[in-house]
């Protein structure tokens, strides 16, 4: 595998470091390296690589290009775009790691790009490149964002400044996207595959736990993968569940119930829980040792397993529920239908009477729609059983409700007299709302009619 | 005196005694004293006759100082003038003519002044307060004494020379009071006589005019005046040395038609015969000669006799190598048309310059300096000098040299801008010299000290050949120095007995013997300059002077080759940049914009015009050719003299900005936008003393346009003022620019004199063609008339027509390889250059595309035909891009390429595209027709 | 160098392909200049023409240099420019002002250059004085002081002339092309631009005071130069220390260009796209896989290189998302198809996925709606397959902890519309139709979550 990370110029030992750093990574580090070729000859003026998170694109570039200590040390500058929220960063941030501060600090207040080629250019006159340097960028789809020269003039920066220098762009999408409207110099498009199945197996059997012999843990990553590969392929998330749940796989072997070789046994054991985590995958609501205290909560209370979003429960005051209710009710009901679910005497109405056609879907499907306030508050007073006064503090209950974005105010700010509101919840929310005051929201419900 | 005039105190003057006489015709009562008293102190000054006073300028640090020779008032008392008798200060007197004084003037040194141009009956309030005034003798040295109070006469200055001044005059002169009906300008017989060669500017005719225009002192405008007098006197003088003919040859040599068209006006308006300019203008382009001969005739009778006195003297005393010089002109002008003065330039710069070369190159030097004399480049090497920084007299010169030798040039085929420019700036820049504002800013210091210490570390070998120009530069000064001292002393010794009438002629005579040499040497050495200081400074970017920044480019190492046969000598007379001996059909607008202005400054009245015409059809051009007539009339005082300052609304950053260029043009003084707008409101506002009218061209009006339009409201509202003698021309390229982009305000303040320049037909075209390169035979006639009639259908862009026939004279030095081709440019070359600049590159582009790209627009094509409609999403077209691949055999490419071909057909515009983020779904249109694109296609 | 070729050293091949490497680096990454223009002598000529009448002559002139990307543009300028410099007579005399639209955003930064450039004297070091008006002033008194026969002629190039015409009220352009067409001081103005309608962004009084000289840069070169030009291109010289070597080299090249699917991979290219950028990038790939171990460049690295240029990235990045995702994406597919193109929101891309687990309830768990709007998340900032359609801050998506977003999650019911179809979906991974219901279950005959452990664990108890 470390043939493939052989090149002149670069000496032995350091690929090997580099290749051994790089686990299921040589082929692309190889073209990478080959691409860069020796460090004095010239490199592609732009390279873009692209891929999924945690494909490894910034790991292969760092442990190449330099960033480690284990690295080939190579100049280079790394720019993260989400850092540099002004190009002065950036342009700083470049100078700085090629030609130290006092280059930098040459930068005017707000420079521009030519300021920044003019001082790289009588710069690197004085310390001419003996190396290719490398300016790398991170989420460099960001740099569409920034003045509109900036892309196009990196990408050809080598022929602006005429020295060795290359610049390596990593982003999530693809080239199509970057182009700039009047063309620019392509660059070369490198694509990091994600990782099969295998790879992803032979990198998280990498960081096993010490106490515990490799083939355990590799059967339990066997095992973590056969539940999640289907759902999430990203490293780092995967990582966290594993991290997460091995504690709980070795229990039984901790209270000596199970030899490590049956893994069935084991299987049964961690099979409930990773149906729990399958619940709340991505969503990295708790650190693991949260995770862990619910589990031994849940241990006591046998409740069904709910997924955490059922753990979410807001407190509100009486009546902030039912307005939120009523909010609810009219942002999915349709306007007409007002009268036949809150008029006492309604005579016979069939859904069919006012059913129209061309309703292909249903409310829910299609989302909240705005209504006006007095819409609200008369749903509002029909469904409160008790009396209640229009007083200012219903209204400033409307307003905390919007502060705490249950309730959208889509209209104006201005508009005083009739503002129009969204209802921000979701069906199973609302459904613990009412269920508190218990009032059966699902008649009311034009859907589910 | 500083403090006494900084702080505004309020003044009250009061006639103290009673009336000494009463004027019955004027209505004036005259009185003997007057008492200032300035309002919270109780002490008050008298002003009686005779006393010293300092009148207040614009430069508060140092006012005007006068004698008071008459006080009087209207009966009813609030009306209080003044007569009084001026007297110059050093910094009034321009620093090119300090140098004549041949010594560092005394700070505190006064002249007596005695030229003309400038009204002795000033406004009473405008007294400060009186000062002493002491007269020494020339031998005199100053007594250092500190008090800033008193100032030392020694000698009187009458605009051109210094000249020793008696005592009597300067305190005796109470004695008679002059006239105040007399015209000051007029030396009076008190006075001392004024200079042999007193200009004919002072006949009658002109003299109305002049007189009207200058009412009350003012430095600029005395200046000004002292240097147009400079240069006539000089005109005059090498006029009256040699013999007529040869100086008609001398005057009529530079721009004969400008010199005799407004000859001609003159004479038009002295026997009022209804002759337009315009049409005069192209007669004497006929027949140049005669009529300057018949002028500088003329110009001879009108000096007095004493004139030919000094004409004998003077040819007595000048220098043998005079002669010579004005009688080589003659063999010159024979010469060829408009090449030789490219030539003359050549030679001159050359660094290989043979003797034979420097011989006949001598006489060039000679009408060098002739010619140059009246077109106000002496001006020239004051403006340079006109730097707060100190400077020696040479580097002064050597500042001047890049000028003087495009004077030189622009002189005999005058350029359209530059003359013009130069007259206008110069003057203006005077002032910088004087007031200290300038050399206040900051910035201006900053650079610069900063440069001067990197030039000091930059070159040693400048400095080296710059001494030792400075040398060979100092032999004439020198000498000039040591004659005028000599002089100075004789005249001291004259001075000695003041009353001797005599003594004073003699002393008078002698001097004006021993000035002639030196303004002659003078004139010399600043002629040599260009000739040497180019070939010395190679080096790029060197600074002309190492004292302070000077923009310019640095001058190039090898001489520019000449043209060498018939066609690049077309081509350089056909570049737009050339200056055509005359504007042809343009005569009708020359004459309206003529008498336009002329009558404004001739009534010293303000007015606007608004100038519109698309590109290319001579607006500006006609505009300063009139500037140029009116500068020469101007200059032979047959019209009141004037500034002309030119603005470019696309030479400025922001419209702002144009005040301070006026400003600056005006004044010379720098100052920020809103500053500048305040000076000039106040400029034009009130009444200054001794005001000229100005004549102000504002190009490019619309990009003067600003939100609320103040900036237009203020150029327009200026010339309805009254003592604001402005002329604005405004120029634009829409003929409604008022309607359309003018607030009503604005609009009817420019006015209705509204005249557009019509595109030009093919026949005017071909005209201007011809008169360019006038009997250079290089085009066939049905070639010129293809071009002139293409270019009049598209636009009637003058411009553009030249710029074809040079691109023709090109492909036919090409295709004039081969020696069948004859010499001439036919009509296959001319329809080349038109295919070439006429013809789109589409079509060429579609076919050039690579199979892809082509099939993606058939694609493209398709889905608009499809849908009905002139937009689709790259989705919808990629379908359609697909089924064609399959078709035309090829494998289908995939996404990401389609999108390359798409956004690289994107980049060179044939398709407009969204933003590219939009991925498969940003929207598709055809830049070009879909005719064309299938024309293309099926060619190939 | 013809010493050592005289004696014509034998180096190891390591040093060969070190010196190979190099030279053909700098030709295709580092655009070294080719001795003589092909393809281009008559522009070549043109321009150089009007560039020696502006040095020699002190003639004014203007000209935009108008092609393609990649056509080679500033290679021809930088050739003219070589050419002219080495005759004496201009290279003492022409300045040279280099501005790029892509660096002088606008006229303020691009006077200063100049003026930097220029050495004007309100320059010290590279710092430039005086505000943006005083510059201009300076820079126009400068320029107008000069004259045609006296002063240096001036070359101004402007590298993408249109980024230039977009500055305000096109001052400098006006300023110069003015300059160019009066009596001041020679200067000679080189637009480059890719745009064909450059001329229509100049505004009139501009436009009338450019001389209307373009110099087009369209090749239509025919396949067999193209073929010709990549030989040229990875030929070695005849001055290559290892004669031998180079003829081994070259020979190989000679064989390489004549095979056939190196031959049709090329066509494809040339289909493509013409410009040199392109072929150098090919040509860059297949130079970096020559090595020690394989001193010359065969058919298969072209192949291979051709293959990396002509990836399609949106099915590269299909490749790698998990069942999960994909199945929303083809719902979301469906949906589209459904409503045709017409946006549709998260709860109806959820139904959808419910409707599908009803059908195949086994193969996958029904994930919560927080979960599901997780992962449309993680692919929605990168907007690979679909754009919000009233898009929200992503960050208040990615700082979000369960219950805010949780709160916020039917508020975030935006509109998304689907910005994939069928193209990136006919991947080899899954040969599918994706609006057919049988999409689901043929997608989902990849091993699917739960079953192959369960399978594992079955048969210890059997």
């Amino acid at each position: 595998m470390t043939a493939l990370l052989q090149h002149p110029g670069y000496e032995e030992e350091r690929l090997q470091r580099v290749a051994e750093q790089l686990p299921c990574r040589e082929v692309q580090a190889g073209l990478l390296l080959s691409l860069m070729g020796q460090p004095q000859q010239y490199s592609y003026p732009s390279i873009f690589i692209y891929g999924h998170r945690a494909s490894g694109k910034s790991h292969v570039i760092y442990q190449t290009v330099g960033h480690y200590s284990s690295s080939l040390q190579l100049p280079h500058a790394t720019v993260s775009c989400v850092e540099c929220v002004s190009v002065a960063l950036l342009f700083e941030q470049v100078l700085l790691s090629f030609f130290g501060c006092d280059a930098a600090s040459l930068l005017p207040r707000s420079p521009s790009l030519s300021d920044f080629v003019r001082i790289y250019k009588q710069q690197c006159s004085q310390s001419p490149a003996k190396q290719t340097r490398y300016i790398v960028m991170e989420k460099a789809e960001l740099l569409r964002d920034t003045d509109a020269n900036l892309l196009p003039a990196l990408l050809r920066l080598q022929e602006l400044v005429e020295d060795n220098i290359t610049v390596i762009l990593l982003s999530e999408i693809a080239w199509d996207k970057f182009r700039p409207n009047t063309g620019c110099f392509e660059p070369l498009l490198l694509h990091f595959p994600d990782y099969s199945k295998g790879e992803l197996q032979q990198i998280l059997s990498q960081d096993r736990h010490p106490s515990y012999s490799a083939e355990l843990y590799s059967s339990y990553i066997n095992i973590l993968l056969g539940v999640f590969y289907s759902v999430c392929r990203d490293l780092r998330e995967l990582r966290h569940l594993a991290a997460l749940n091995f504690s709980k796989f070795c229990e039984p072997l901790a209270e000596g119930k199970v030899k490590e070789t049956d893994t069935h046994k084991l299987w049964r054991n961690i099979e409930p829980h990773l149906k729990k985590a399958m619940q709340t995958v991505y969503l990295r609501e708790v650190s693991s040792l949260q995770w862990e205290q619910m589990q031994q909560m849940e241990e006591k209370e046998t409740g069904a397993l709910r997924g955490l979003s059922a753990h979410t429960h807001v407190e509100l005051p009486y009546y902030s529920k039912f307005l939120l209710i009523a909010a609810y009710l009219a942002s999915y009901n349709p306007a007409r239908t007002d009268k036949r679910f809150f008029l006492k005497h309604h005579g016979k109405i069939r859904k069919t009477n006012f059913l129209k056609k061309n309703e292909k879907t249903s409310n829910h499907l299609l989302g909240p729609k705005p209504f006006p306030l007095d819409r609200l508050l008369a749903i509002f007073y029909s469904v409160v059983d008790s009396r209640v006064a229009p007083t200012a503090s219903i209204f400033s209950q409307i307003s905390s409700l919007v502060t705490l974005q249950l309730l959208t105010q889509v209209s104006h700010d201005d508009q005083l007299d009739a503002p129009k509101y969204k209802c921000a919840v979701s069906m199973d929310f609302i459904c613990a709302i009412s269920r508190t005051v218990n009032f059966d929201i699902v008649k009311y419900l034009y859907d589910f009619l | 005196m500083k403090y006494f005039t900084r702080l505004r105190v309020r003044r009250v003057y009061k006639w103290r005694g009673e009336p000494l006489s009463f004027n019955r015709k004027l209505k004036t009562c005259e009185y003997s004293s007057l008492s200032i008293s300035v309002e919270g102190l109780p002490r008050t000054t008298v002003i009686s006759t005779g006393q010293h006073i300092l009148i207040e300028g614009e430069d508060e640090d140092n006012p005007y100082v006068a004698r008071v020779i008459r006080l009087f008032g209207d009966e009813s008392g609030k009306q209080k003038k003044a007569v009084v008798q001026w007297f110059v200060r050093v910094s009034e007197v321009p620093p090119s003519k300090l140098k004549l004084l041949g010594r560092e003037p005394h700070p505190q040194e006064i002249f007596y002044y005695q030229g003309r141009s400038c009204d002795d009956e000033v406004n009473a309030e405008s007294i400060l307060r009186p000062v002493q005034v002491r007269h020494l003798d020339g031998a005199a040295a100053f007594p250092d004494s500190d008090d800033k109070d008193t100032l030392y006469v020694k000698l009187s200055w009458d605009s051109k020379t210094f000249r020793v001044v008696d005592s009597a005059v300067v305190d005796s002169a109470s004695a008679e009071p002059a006239p105040a009906s007399s015209p000051p300008p007029r030396p009076k017989p008190s006075l001392p006589p004024s200079p042999p060669c007193s200009p004919p500017a002072a006949a009658p005719a002109s003299r109305g005019p002049s007189r009207r225009a200058l009412p009350t002192p003012d430095p600029a405008i005395l200046r000004k005046a002292s240097s147009g007098e400079v240069r006539y006197s000089r005109a005059t003088m090498s006029a009256g040395k040699v013999a007529t003919a040869a100086a008609a040859e001398a005057e009529s040599l530079h721009s004969a038609t400008k010199l005799s068209a407004s000859k001609c006006l003159s004479a038009k308006r002295r026997n009022a015969s209804a002759r337009t300019p315009g049409v005069r203008k192209k007669l004497e382009l006929s027949s140049p000669e005669k009529m300057t001969r018949e002028d500088i005739l003329s110009q001879l009778l009108d000096q007095e006799l004493e004139s030919d006195v000094a004409l004998a003297q003077r040819l007595s005393s000048s220098p043998p190598r005079a002669l010579p010089l004005t009688h080589s002109l003659t063999p010159l002008r024979k010469g060829s048309v408009c090449l030789k003065p490219s030539t003359v330039l050549l030679n001159k710069l050359s660094p290989s310059e043979t003797e034979s070369r420097d011989e006949s190159s001598s006489p060039q030097q000679g009408d060098v300096m002739e010619a140059e004399l009246p077109s106000g480049s002496v001006k020239t090497p004051r403006r340079r000098n006109a730097t707060p920084r100190r400077k020696s007299a040479t580097s002064g010169q050597q500042v001047t040299t890049p000028s003087r030798k495009k004077e030189s040039k622009t002189l005999r085929e005058p350029a359209l801008g530059v003359l013009a420019e130069v007259d206008n700036e110069s003057s203006p820049m005077l002032p910088a010299a004087a007031t200290p504002r300038s050399s206040k800013r900051k910035s201006a210091q900053l650079v610069s000290s900063r440069i001067r210490k990197q030039l000091n570390l930059l070159e040693s070998r400048q400095d080296l050949d710059s001494d030792r120009e400075d040398e060979d530069e100092f032999v004439p000064s020198k000498k000039e120095l040591q004659s005028s001292s000599e002089e100075e002393e004789e005249e001291a010794e004259a001075g000695l007995d003041s009353d001797d009438e005599v003594v004073m002629k003699k002393s008078r005579h002698a001097a004006a013997g021993s000035r002639t040499p030196r303004s002659k040497q003078k004139s010399r050495s600043s002629t040599r300059t260009p000739r040497k200081t180019p070939n010395k400074k190679v080096a790029p970017g060197t600074p002309r002077t190492p004292r302070h920044a000077t923009p310019s480019i640095p001058s190039r190492s090898l001489p520019a080759r000449q043209p060498a046969n018939v066609l690049e000598e077309a081509r350089t007379r056909l570049h737009v940049s050339s200056v055509p001996e005359s504007l042809p059909c343009r005569e009708q607008e020359f004459q309206d914009i003529y008498s336009f202005v002329e009558s404004k400054i001739i009534d010293g009245t303000g007015g606007c015009m608004y100038i519109s015409g698309v590109p290319g059809t001579g607006k500006t051009a006609t505009v300063h050719e009139v500037m140029r007539c009116l500068q020469h009339a101007a200059d032979v005082d047959e019209i009141p003299p004037f500034h002309f300052i030119e603005i470019n609304g696309m030479k400025m950053t922001d419209p702002h900005q144009a005040y301070v260029q006026i400003l600056q043009k005006l004044t010379g003084q720098k100052a920020t936008a809103d500053h500048a707008a305040a000076l000039l409101e106040k400029r034009f506002s009130n009444a200054a003393p001794r005001k000229e009218s100005t004549v102000l061209l504002v190009d490019e009006l619309d990009l003067l346009w600003t939100r609320k339009q103040n900036v237009m409201y203020n150029l327009f509202d200026w010339p309805t003022r009254r003592h604001a003698r402005l002329v604005v021309l405004t120029i634009a390229n829409t003929m409604d620019l008022p309607e359309r982009i003018m607030i009503n305000r604005v609009a009817s303040r420019l006015g209705l004199t509204r005249m557009s320049f019509q595109p030009y037909s093919f026949k005017q075209l071909q005209q201007i063609i011809t008169s360019r390169l006038n009997k250079v035979k290089a085009f066939e006639e049905d070639a010129l008339q293809l071009v002139s009639r293409k270019v009049a259908a598209l636009s009637g862009d003058a411009r553009r027509c030249l710029d074809i026939c040079r691109r023709a004279t090109e492909i036919c030095e090409h295709s004039s390889a081969d020696p069948s081709a004859t010499g001439l440019v036919g009509m296959s070359h001319v329809m080349e250059a038109l295919n070439e600049m006429f013809s789109s590159a589409y079509i060429t582009a579609i076919k050039c595309a690579s199979l892809q790209e082509q099939l993606f627009l058939r694609a493209v094509i398709a889905e608009f035909r499809r849908l009905g409609l002139e937009e689709a999403t790259f989705q919808q077209v990629f379908v359609q891009h697909q089924a064609l691949c399959r078709v035309e055999g090829l494998q289908p490419i995939s996404v990401s390429e389609g999108l390359a071909v798409c956004q690289r057909l994107g980049a060179c515009r044939l398709l407009l595209l969204e933003p590219s983020r939009l991925g498969v779904l940003q929207r598709i249109r055809l830049n070009v027709s879909q005719d064309d694109v299938l024309y293309a296609l099926k060619a190939d | 160098m013809s010493k050592r070729k005289g004696k014509d050293a034998h180096l190891p091949v390591g040093e060969c392909i070190t010196l190979v490497q190099q030279i053909l680096r700098e030709r295709l990454c580092h655009q070294q200049l080719p001795d003589k223009p092909d393809g281009i002598e008559a522009q070549h000529k043109h321009l150089l023409e009007l560039l020696k009448r502006t040095a020699v002559h002190g003639e004014s002139n203007s000209v935009l240099i108008v092609g393609p990307r990649g056509a080679g543009k500033t290679m021809l300028l930088k050739c003219v420019l070589r050419d002219l410099l080495e005759e004496k007579e201009a290279q003492k005399n022409l300045l040279q002002v280099h501005l790029n639209g892509l660096l002088q955003t606008d006229d303020r930064i691009a006077l200063k250059e100049i003026t930097r450039q220029l050495h004007l004297e309100n320059v010290v070091g590279d710092k430039v004085f005086g505000s943006f008006a005083e510059n201009l002033a300076f820079l126009l008194e400068a320029l107008k002081k000069g004259d045609r026969s006296s002063s240096r002629p001036v070359l101004f190039v402007l590298d993408e002339f249109d980024l230039f015409a977009h500055h305000k009220n096109q001052t400098l352009l006006y300023n110069l092309f003015d300059v160019s067409q009066s009596a001041q001081a020679p200067i000679a103005v080189v637009g480059v631009t890719c745009r064909l309608d450059v001329l229509e962004l100049l505004e009139k009084r501009v436009k009338s005071r450019f001389s209307h000289r373009q110099i087009h840069l369209l090749s239509n070169l025919t396949f067999t130069e193209y073929l010709e030009r990549v030989q040229t291109q990875l030929c070695l010289p005849d001055d290559f220390p290892d004669s031998k070597f180079a003829q081994d080299w070259n020979d190989s090249i000679q064989t390489l260009c004549e095979d056939k699917s190196v031959e049709e991979v090329l066509q494809r290219h040339f289909n493509s796209s013409k410009d040199f950028r392109s072929m150098h990038m090919l040509l860059m790939l297949c130079l970096s896989r020559v090595s020690v171990a394989k001193p010359a460049i065969k058919p298969a690295d072209l192949l291979e290189a051709s293959r990396l240029c002509f990836a399609d990235a949106k099915a590269n990045m299909l490749h790698g998302l998990s069942i999960l995702e994909l199945c929303l994406i083809i719902a979301m597919k469906h949906l589209n198809d459904v409503y045709e193109g017409e946006p549709f929101n998260l709860q109806m891309v959820h139904n959808e996925f419910k409707k599908f687990l009803q059908r195949k309830s086994n193969s996958m768990y029904n994930f919560d709606q927080p979960v599901i709007m997780k992962v449309c998340i993680n692919m929605k900032p990168l907007s690979k397959f679909f754009l919000p359609f009233n898009s929200f801050p992503a960050t208040r998506f990615l700082e979000s902890n369960t219950l805010y977003c949780f709160r916020c999650s039917s508020a975030m019911i935006g509109r998304i519309t689907v910005n994939i179809y069928i193209f990136c979906m006919k991947t080899d991974k899954f040969n599918i139709f994706p609006s057919k219901p049988i999409t689901y279950t043929s997608c989902f005959s990849s091993p699917s979550g739960l079953r192959a452990p369960a399978a594992a664990g079955a048969d210890p108890t059997g």
